[in-house]
């Protein structure tokens, strides 16, 4: 078998075995433990505990499946399962722009 | 298509980067100038004669420099870690020297892509005091006037987030920005009741920019007026402005 391939299979594994998920919040990248079967809401309160970002309220955050501007925000009563995304995905959890004369 | 339409209703005519007094103020001796990214003394030069204002403030420095560079470097190691990701959505960090950070905004959403914009973010006295932000040309790094800018910063049913003085000098008028708790208007809005809680890191700064003053971008437009073309860019998709 070719060196390679083994090297894929063992990346394989390994997201297969993965237990946490890496969430972005506001720029800060934390991994929190986390299961495909819980509600978001839980991951975002974990991931805000993590960044130690508890001084707003986890309804103030945004979490979205990419930083794409155009991905749709996630609702924290879905699970990951609901959106496709899996362990392996990325999460990023932001805040909205205050200001503009317009609070 | 109006390329015009992209301006501020409130810009007044153009005078030029050459209006924003030039001067050469070196950092208080206590500021410790170290380079995390990048090594160009050139370019170094090209970001503090940009930002006149910006150095003015490191006379004032408040903070234990050790304090503001530790809280720097953490920022810098943040944006290096989801870089490729920032890379897609066109962002170019060009150099991040204590204690500025200089990022270049592309529309990669426009092919042929174009830079719009670059932006020096500052961080001395932080996070005693917020971020600083100004923007500069993208190549000479040059601060730009309010006539010049090529995007307003778009808020859905709100005013756009650029905002000016009378000097025309644009700012970034949202909160985790010190011009915006700088301003009278904001003296009820402090600083020190968003630090530390999410608001005014780098990568929220520029998420606010790219989202408000880019992406909305969709492409080229052209005006015609006494027979000469003027190609600029097109008005934003109003779908795609942000709330």
């Amino acid at each position: 078998m070719h060196p390679r391939m083994v090297t894929h299979q063992a990346e394989g594994l390994r997201m297969n075995t993965k237990d946490t998920l890496t969430v972005v919040v506001s720029g800060t990248p934390v991994e929190v433990k986390a299961n495909e079967n819980e509600e978001l809401l839980v991951i975002i309160k974990e991931a805000l505990k993590e960044a130690k970002q508890t001084a707003r309220p986890p309804e103030d955050w945004t979490l979205r499946g990419s930083a794409d501007e155009n991905s749709t925000a996630l609702s924290p009563k879905s699970k990951l399962r609901d959106y496709g995304l899996t362990l392996a995905s990325t999460l990023w959890l932001s805040l909205g722009s205050g200001g503009g004369g317009a609070q | 298509m109006n390329s015009q339409s992209l301006k501020p209703q409130s810009a007044e005519p153009v005078t030029g980067a050459g209006s924003v007094p030039q001067r050469s103020i070196e950092p208080a001796p206590s500021v410790q100038r170290d380079e995390t990214v990048g090594s160009s003394d050139s370019l170094d030069r090209a970001i503090a004669a940009s930002s006149d204002v910006v150095r003015r403030d490191l006379s004032l420095q408040l903070v234990d420099p050790s304090v503001s560079r530790a809280k720097f470097d953490r920022e810098v190691r943040n944006y290096r870690a989801m870089e490729s990701e920032y890379l897609r959505r066109g962002w170019i960090l060009l150099q991040a020297t204590f204690p500025q950070v200089a990022v270049l905004f592309a529309a990669p959403q426009i092919v042929p892509t174009p830079i719009i914009l670059g932006v020096i973010v500052d961080f001395t006295n932080y996070d005693f005091w917020a971020a600083s932000v100004r923007f500069v040309h993208p190549f000479t790094l040059a601060p730009l006037s309010l006539g010049e800018m090529p995007t307003a910063f778009w808020k859905r049913n709100a005013p756009p987030l650029l905002q000016s003085h009378q000097d025309q000098v644009p700012f970034l008028c949202v909160r985790g920005v010190r011009e915006y708790h700088n301003h009278p208007a904001h003296s009820n809005d402090p600083w020190l009741a968003y630090r530390g809680t999410g608001v005014g890191t780098l990568y929220q700064i520029l998420d606010i920019l790219h989202r408000h003053g880019i992406a909305p971008l969709t492409g080229f437009g052209f005006q015609v007026t006494s027979m000469q073309v003027q190609i600029g860019l097109g008005p934003p998709d109003p779908t795609k402005v942000p709330e």
